[in-house]
């Protein structure tokens, strides 16, 4: 009874832990880092803006620091932008050259 | 004409608010100064708070519900009748049960060295934070104050940046950004 | 029978943590996507079988199998049915099980989430959490028990500390347990982050504040509950002793205070990136030495565990934890530099920087209040106690300062302050706070000094916090929304950090109630026989008599008093006195009459042969305040969790950009 009890229990384990190395498992897309990581700063710039403009509606900080901070954020936003740009023309030039090799190889081969 | 009663105002406010500030502090010495009488039970319970029981883990007399608590308990009530002061009652556990039996350290000895810790690691605190802001900002290039307008990207930018949501025309407009002057 | 299906779940448990945790580490290194959720899998598998284990041991207690060591030490027959339920977590051994058990579930929920949020990281995150389990694990199996069984079987149990038989004993454990460990959550987010070289970015810092915050809560919840517990059972009319176990729990909560402030300026500026990671390894570094205090009782507590010679396991693994942690910060710390800067002093990131530092003193200076004992021993022979008093003096003003920061900070806007702009704001609430010193003195009589400076300060910063409230929402009304929507859109718009005002105002509540009882509090013992009436301060209580029940294994004495107030009758109430033999202990039940204003406090001292007995009477001013800003401490904590308005419908700007200039 009881070594039916620890067969039963064992079992649960051995599914789950066998089940994703045999599976074909759908491997996550290869998220572009530098998708997220450039969505992160513009969405933490748009928050910060927001968070300007309530410190500025209650009087925290005055006309001449909402500015400057409106010119910062703006400044950011235009850096992360250009950044992200670069990068993307960066790796679609990586993938251009890529497929140039293969299809060199593939002629070589023809 | 309004211009310049507005600025009195604005002085007389910030006079007021440092009179004010002024004024609290000899009401606030003067009210506390009077002397409280303090009550042969509020002295019982303040030592009872003050010593340990030997025998119970970390508690007090006053909080231990240990028959050799209640027993020192009593024994400070008849030290007060007695017309003992505090310190004298105090040493009198001291030498009975080691200094084990206070609450809290005695300023002398080793003991002063629990006391003197503490100040000592708050005047490192401020040094801290001070050297760590200080090295932080060392690396702040200096703010460039002298153009504080938009350029017209940025002005174009800072607009869409504070829509809700953005039209195909927005992003045309941010993937023609290139970041000049 | 059935505590050895508990017994195998366990050693299945074991084993499979052991490859989750090999899986965790190496599908990181290999990147093998395969083997990390096969790890996953497994580090979930383990959760029924924990639940089995915890299971077996609870059905034990529920059916008195006292051939099982750990009910015969923890229970007997006459303990009540529902204690069952509860007692299997009140002694060592059965604390680790609910600790793995708890912390299987919180991990693998966490675990589920972080593998979605963080990819990079979540092999690493598996791997460390796999390895707290493993450690918990081994430590229950090989070192402390709690399926062992008998192999003669006692009639009866030992029975349950008497201390514990109260409603506290349903919350106050679970949750202040839970509490400790869940703070290696966001400590495996963080170093998982470092291990997987992603410092430079600050992707973490979502998911870090996110379970930060969680673990800050139940902490919170398990440190009022314990001091309400304590309130109401001890019978010495307090709350807080500044007892090492309550000290050792105090301060990975103070490190968690500063985390969840300093997170924020990571997430808004990108700076302290360094600092993060440092402040939550000392945070889980003290949580775990919070459970070699509690475990290995170097000092004397009213909360050891009775006799454990295990704690030296738990010192061990703080050490290599902090070591290995460490290391890792060093290996990638130049990742972790950011390129931000301060821009002043004289801003909100400054001020937080300074707060942290607080918290972290005020977590030293507890540190070094609770080891001294052992330090003057070791020098001196002589041991010293290290109690109330020393503690009261030294952190009093401390944690006021911290609250005058609380009150100021929020008026110190991001990146920099205008000396002018911020002064304005401060003008109200300070002179609200002055003006409200002649009351304090005049009107309600409080002539202590720093009573009055708490009261004032407290005062600033209810003041500043309705400012702010009463700023935005005037400033939405007057372009266009009527009252209660432009206040409703105005809280909403920004839940972290109204969340976070919510947070303070049940902070001022804690404060105003610690105050006040704190400075205020009377206290006396009378000797009274039956039909006598005695007074203090404006009540008069009658103790009416005494009934006195036997039971198998305590006596108990309960006694009847009518009490008044100015008075007005206030009813009856029964405070109690009970003692078990077999453990040698009196545990007293006082009976609390509870207003706003104070609270009255009759606690059974000694009942004498002669039919006189010793009633303590405290009355103490405003604590209610402290139990009801739990309430309102865990709103404004959720309300600045629930996460604004999803993403995923919107289709993202990255993606969308990313097309644009491929193809332009």
């Amino acid at each position: 009874m009881l070594i039916f009890i620890s067969v039963l229990l064992c079992c649960i384990p051995i599914i789950l832990i066998f089940y994703p190395l045999i599976n074909k498992t759908v491997t996550t897309s290869n998220q572009d880092v530098v998708d997220e990581s450039f969505q992160r700063r513009w969405d933490s710039i748009v928050d910060g803006l927001q968070n300007a403009e309530l410190e500025f509606s209650i009087g925290s900080i005055n006309k001449e620091d909402y500015k400057w901070l409106q010119k910062t954020y703006a400044k950011e936003a235009v850096e992360a932008i250009k950044e992200f740009k670069m990068s993307v023309l960066e790796e679609k030039e990586l993938i251009q050259e890529i497929n140039q090799e293969i299809a060199k190889l593939k002629n070589q081969y023809e | 004409m309004i211009y310049i009663w507005v600025k009195n105002m604005k002085i007389k406010k910030n006079f007021l608010l440092a009179g004010l500030l002024l004024l609290a502090i000899p009401i606030t010495l003067i009210a506390c100064s009077t002397e409280e009488k303090i009550l042969n039970t509020q002295r019982i319970n303040s030592l009872n708070k003050s010593l340990m029981c030997p025998v119970c883990p970390g508690e007090s007399i006053d909080q231990s519900q240990n028959t050799l608590a209640l027993q020192m308990r009593d024994i400070v009530v008849v030290k007060i009748n007695e017309g003992k002061t505090d310190q004298e009652i105090k040493e009198y556990f001291v030498s009975k049960y080691g200094p084990v039996v206070l609450m809290e350290p005695p300023k002398k000895g080793i003991g002063l060295l629990a006391w003197v810790f503490p100040p000592i690691l708050f005047i490192i605190t401020i040094a801290v934070v001070y050297f760590i802001l200080f090295s932080l900002k060392k690396r702040s290039r200096k703010l460039q104050d002298n153009n504080k307008n938009l350029t017209e990207e940025e002005l174009q930018i800072l607009q869409i940046l504070q829509k809700e949501t953005l039209s195909q025309e927005d992003i045309y407009s941010i993937s023609k950004i290139n970041g000049e002057k | 029978m059935v505590v050895t299906v508990g017994q195998i779940a366990l050693i299945i448990a074991f084993i499979v943590t052991f490859y989750s945790s090999l899986a965790g580490f190496f599908s990181g290194a290999i990147k093998n996507p395969k083997l990390s959720k096969s790890g996953r899998w497994g580090f979930y598998s383990v959760i029924p079988l924990l639940l089995i284990s915890t299971a077996t041991l609870i059905y034990s207690f529920i059916k008195n199998d006292f051939s099982v060591k750990y009910v015969a030490e923890n229970s007997n027959l006459a303990m009540p049915d529902i204690y069952s339920w509860v007692a299997f977590y009140s002694g060592n051994e059965g604390s680790l099980l609910y600790i793995a058990m708890a912390f299987s579930i919180m991990g693998g929920i966490s675990l589920r989430i972080i593998s979605n949020k963080l990819l990079k990281s979540a092999p690493y995150f598996l791997g460390i959490i796999s390895l707290i389990l493993l450690f918990f694990l081994s430590v229950i199996l090989f070192l402390a028990n709690p399926l062992e069984t008998l192999e003669i079987i006692p009639v009866d149990g030992q029975g349950i500390n008497p201390l514990l038989i109260h409603f506290g004993m349903f919350i106050h454990p679970p949750f202040q347990m839970l509490g400790l460990i869940s703070l290696a959550i966001p400590f495996a987010i963080g170093v998982s982050t470092l291990l997987a070289g992603e410092g430079g970015k600050d992707e973490w810092v979502d998911q870090g504040r996110r379970w930060g915050m969680i673990s800050w809560l139940i902490l919170t919840v398990g440190l009022l509950l314990g001091s309400w517990w304590a309130y109401t059972i001890l019978g010495w009319g307090g709350y807080w002793a500044w007892d090492p176990v309550e000290n050792s729990a105090l301060m990975p909560w103070l490190a968690m205070s500063a985390f969840i402030h300093s997170i924020m300026v990571q997430k808004r500026r990108g700076m302290f990136r360094m600092w993060n990671i440092l402040l939550i390894i000392i945070g889980f570094t003290m949580a775990q030495l919070g459970m070699f205090i509690n475990r290995g009782g170097p000092v004397p507590s009213v909360h050891s565990f009775g006799e454990s010679s295990m704690g030296w396991v738990f010192l061990a693994i703080m050490g290599i934890t902090l070591f290995i942690s460490l290391v890792i910060f060093i290996f990638k710390f130049e990742t972790l530099k950011s390129r931000r800067t301060l821009e002043s002093f004289f801003s909100r990131e400054a001020a937080f920087l300074a707060q942290n530092l607080l918290f972290l003193l005020i977590a030293f200076v507890t540190l070094w209040g609770t080891v001294f004992p052992i330090f003057s021993k070791t020098f001196d022979e002589k041991t010293m106690t290290v109690g109330q008093p020393f503690f009261n003096q030294v952190n009093g003003p401390l944690m006021l300062l911290l609250v005058f920061l609380m009150g100021i900070g929020p008026f110190l806007p991001w990146r920099k302050a205008s000396w002018k702009t911020s002064t304005k704001m401060m003008r109200i609430p300070i002179f609200a706070s002055l003006v409200s010193i002649p009351f304090f003195i005049f009107v309600l009589d409080i002539q202590k000094v720093w009573a009055l400076a708490s009261f004032a300060i407290l005062v600033s910063a209810t003041v500043g916090i309705f400012q702010e409230w009463t700023r935005g929402t005037i400033s939405r009304h007057n372009k266009g929304e009527n009252w209660g929507l432009a206040f409703y859109k105005l809280i909403n718009a920004n839940r972290p950090r109204y969340g976070g005002y919510i947070v303070h105002l049940a902070v001022v509540m804690l404060g105003i109630g610690i105050t006040a009882s704190s400075f205020y509090s009377i206290q006396n013992d009378f000797v009274m026989k039956p039909g006598q009436t005695k007074t203090i301060d404006s009540y008069s209580f009658t103790y009416v008599g005494k009934e006195e029940n036997i039971y198998s294994d305590r006596k108990e004495q309960i006694a009847e008093f009518k009490i008044k107030n100015k008075n007005k009758d206030l009813g009856y109430l029964y405070p109690e006195r009970s003692y078990y033999p077999i453990f040698r202990i009196s545990a007293t039940k006082g009976a609390i009459h509870s207003t706003l204003i104070e609270d009255f406090y009759l606690v059974p001292s000694e009942f004498r042969e002669d039919g006189q007995a010793v009633f303590r009477v405290l009355v103490n001013p405003m604590i209610i305040w402290m139990w009801l800003s739990g309430p309102v401490l865990i709103l404004g904590t959720i309300f600045s969790l629930i996460p604004s308005k999803s993403k995923k419908n919107k289709s993202l700007l990255s993606d969308v950009l990313k097309n644009k200039f491929k193809v332009g």
